[in-house]
């Protein structure tokens, strides 16, 4: 079925949209809850609350990409998830954040002002125009999608090494880019 | 922590970013995988053998003139690389999405067929499945020609030979899954005799439209019979070969064609084995203890006419779909068959008396398989020439000098239907829980007596047909 046809499913209140939607995203859901939570059985769990949400969000929202409405819902659920879990559990995403904390800049200074998520976005949407496709790719894989550097490898043809090597590359980028807009956190 | 805040705006970046990730090819290599350990929900097969006999022999080897390659699918992920393998298994479901609606006007040939081929005595069980069927008789057109190829493209509704052979070759890719999670395969075979001088083209036209293998042989030798029987053996499972056990290929046969359907699928939903008891399902000739597997669907899916009602149930990953159609108190599935209302619900035109409503039901476990002699039906439905050396017209396939005749036509099928499908029960009971609030109305929907079943594939056209009189 069609997004657009899902959607107005949604719309209308109509129960059906929900299978149309694990119908036709529901193995990708699960492989983007999975990627973050690394539990088959609480991947499951986020991909069904994901579609509670969707069920809440649309109307009045249309999404314009389901697909990646979807998966920011079950992005966001799996991030709370984590909060309560054991850092044994959020080891893997542990990573991945720790990754991210280099980016940031120090702040020695005293802030101006703290930036919101939202305006933070912004600016990484600039950040990622301004990359080739693959650095794109590798920058939303590791740090949108929490895929591990094997996953990532695996998938853009890259030893583990030289995946490494490019985010490395990107997260010194990416910070600069931050410094020089005078974000911080 | 301020990575978070961060991270928080990673997860608000533009859909542009998303769709840019998406579009790197990834690189084409080979994924680890584990197949599904654990049993099936339905296992499906069918077999139709086409035999034509002449005669003649000599000792020879058997061996294989063309071999078909089926297409190449990524398998469905599991394991620690499951992000990216669900990507590659997904590109890999778009192949077949392609093939879509390719069963468009095909109605009417399975709604001819299945009254016909379904029908037989109230004791017993009878399973038909109509595109294994359609794909032996649309190999059988392009095998012969003059008014024995008219009689086959009249039934199948197909307009000339070029038409139903692009026809066939999108009905078989539609219906083609071996992801490891659902296997869906419509097998095509032909035995050709040793001493047949037979027409590379047509051979070649079969491999390449209908993904059909050919092998030559010593008709009646124990080397060829056992060929034989391993290739179905492995287009179907193993599942038929009790079923296959004497049915070899006899001296006098000039050659065989055989056509293969094996579909297996997991519920989406699983039933749980606890609540599975045995209970009386009232069969024509008297009650019989049957073990009832128990589920409820909250948000099911209840269909009703003046003379049954029904419901159905999805297989995982988009498999398809198993309808259940229970007739009123006092009506047979084999005049439930010939019922013009449920003839029209069967050719899934819009149907409205449907309502979504909590369902409870009550399924028999079965294993029904039957054996059907097609020969004589599809003589009534039209198909004549080719059963008399007068007037069979094989000239495709060999010389046409050679008087030979269509002299059986055998469709073997057996349906196993049960709880299993573990891994997809929380996955869909978990989604439903949170979803909505439930229906208010409900109804139990108990198949406690003969009944009708229809699988329907991946593209809505029906892979299986049955009637259970006994489970």
């Amino acid at each position: 079925m069609e997004d657009a046809a899902i959607i107005e499913l949604f719309f209308a209140r109509d129960e059906s949209a929900i299978a149309e939607t694990d119908r036709k995203y529901g193995p990708y859901l699960a492989g983007v809850a999975f990627g973050i939570l690394r539990s088959r059985e609480d991947a499951e769990e986020v991909v069904s609350d994901t579609y509670h949400g969707a069920w809440r969000a649309i109307p009045p929202t249309r999404p314009n990409v389901l697909r990646h409405f979807l998966a920011r819902i079950a992005r966001n659920l799996c991030f709370k998830r984590l909060e309560h879990d054991t850092a044994a559990k959020r080891a893997h995403i542990q990573t991945s954040l720790d990754e991210l904390e280099e980016c940031v800049p120090d702040g020695d200074s005293e802030p101006e002002r703290l930036w919101e998520a939202r305006e933070l976005a912004g600016l990484l949407d600039r950040f990622l125009d301004g990359l080739g496709e693959l650095d794109c790719a590798l920058f939303v894989a590791r740090y949108f999608y929490c895929q591990t550097l094997g996953e990532i490898g695996e998938r853009y043809g890259l030893s583990r090494r030289s995946a490494k090597y490019r985010l490395e590359k990107l997260r010194k980028k990416l910070r600069k880019q931050l410094e020089a807009e005078g974000v911080v956190l | 922590m301020r990575s978070e805040k961060l991270n928080n705006a990673v997860g608000m970046i533009d859909d542009r970013h998303l769709e840019r990730t998406e579009r790197v090819r990834p690189r084409a290599r080979r994924l680890k995988w584990l197949r599904w350990g654990g049993p099936v929900a339905a296992v499906l097969a069918a077999v139709i053998l086409l035999t034509s006999v002449w005669g003649g022999r000599t000792a020879m080897s058997v061996y294989a003139i063309s071999e078909a390659s089926y297409p190449e699918m990524a398998k469905y992920p599991e394991g620690e690389d499951l992000g990216n393998a669900y990507e590659l298994w997904r590109e890999g479901l778009k192949r077949q999405r392609a093939f879509r609606g390719a069963g468009e006007g095909l109605d009417a040939f399975f709604l001819a067929t299945a009254p016909e081929f379904l029908d037989g005595p109230a004791d017993g069980n009878r399973v038909y499945s109509p595109l294994n069927v359609y794909m032996a008789l649309a190999m059988l057109a392009e095998i012969t020609d003059g008014n024995s190829r008219a009689q086959v493209l009249e039934l199948l509704g197909a307009s000339d030979l070029e038409a139903l052979r692009r026809q066939a070759n999108a009905v078989w890719n539609a219906n083609y899954r071996d992801d490891g999670a659902v296997t869906s395969l419509l097998g095509n075979s032909l035995w050709l005799s040793k001493d047949l001088k037979y027409r590379q083209e047509t051979l070649e036209t079969l491999s390449q439209s209908y993904y059909a293998s050919s092998y030559q042989g010593e008709m009646g030798s124990e080397a060829y019979n056992e060929r034989y029987r391993e290739w179905i053996d492995a287009q179907t499972g193993g599942l038929l070969s009790d079923q296959l056990k004497g049915k070899a290929l006899d001296a006098e046969t000039v050659f065989a064609m055989v056509s293969t359907v094996c579909f297996r699928a997991k519920w989406a939903s699983a039933f749980s084995e606890v609540y599975t008891r045995p209970e009386l399902f009232h069969a024509a000739g008297g009650d019989v203890e049957a073990a009832f597997m128990h589920r409820t669907e909250t948000y099911g899916d209840y269909f009703w006419g003046e003379r049954f009602s029904a419901t159905k149930l999805d297989f995982r990953e988009g498999a398809g779909t198993m309808w259940f159609l229970l007739p009123d108190e006092g009506v047979s599935p084999e005049e439930l068959l010939r019922d013009g209302e449920t003839l029209s619900f069967l050719s899934g035109s819009d149907w409205q008396n449907h309502k979504t409503l909590r369902v409870n039901l009550s399924v028999p476990k079965f294993d029904v398989r039957s054996q059907l002699d097609l020969k004589a039906k599809l003589a009534g439905l039209g198909v004549t020439d080719v059963f008399s050396r007068e007037t069979a017209d094989f000239t495709p396939l060999f010389d046409g000098s050679l008087p030979a005749e269509l002299s059986a036509v055998r469709h073997g099928a057996r349906v196993t239907v049960d709880e299993e499908g573990v891994t997809a029960v929380a996955y869909t009971e978990m989604m439903v829980a949170g979803a909505a609030m439930p229906p208010k109305d409900e109804v139990d929907f108990t198949l406690d007596r003969p009944f009708l079943f229809v699988i329907t594939g991946a593209d809505e056209l029906p892979l299986f047909m049955g009637v259970v009189n006994r489970p």
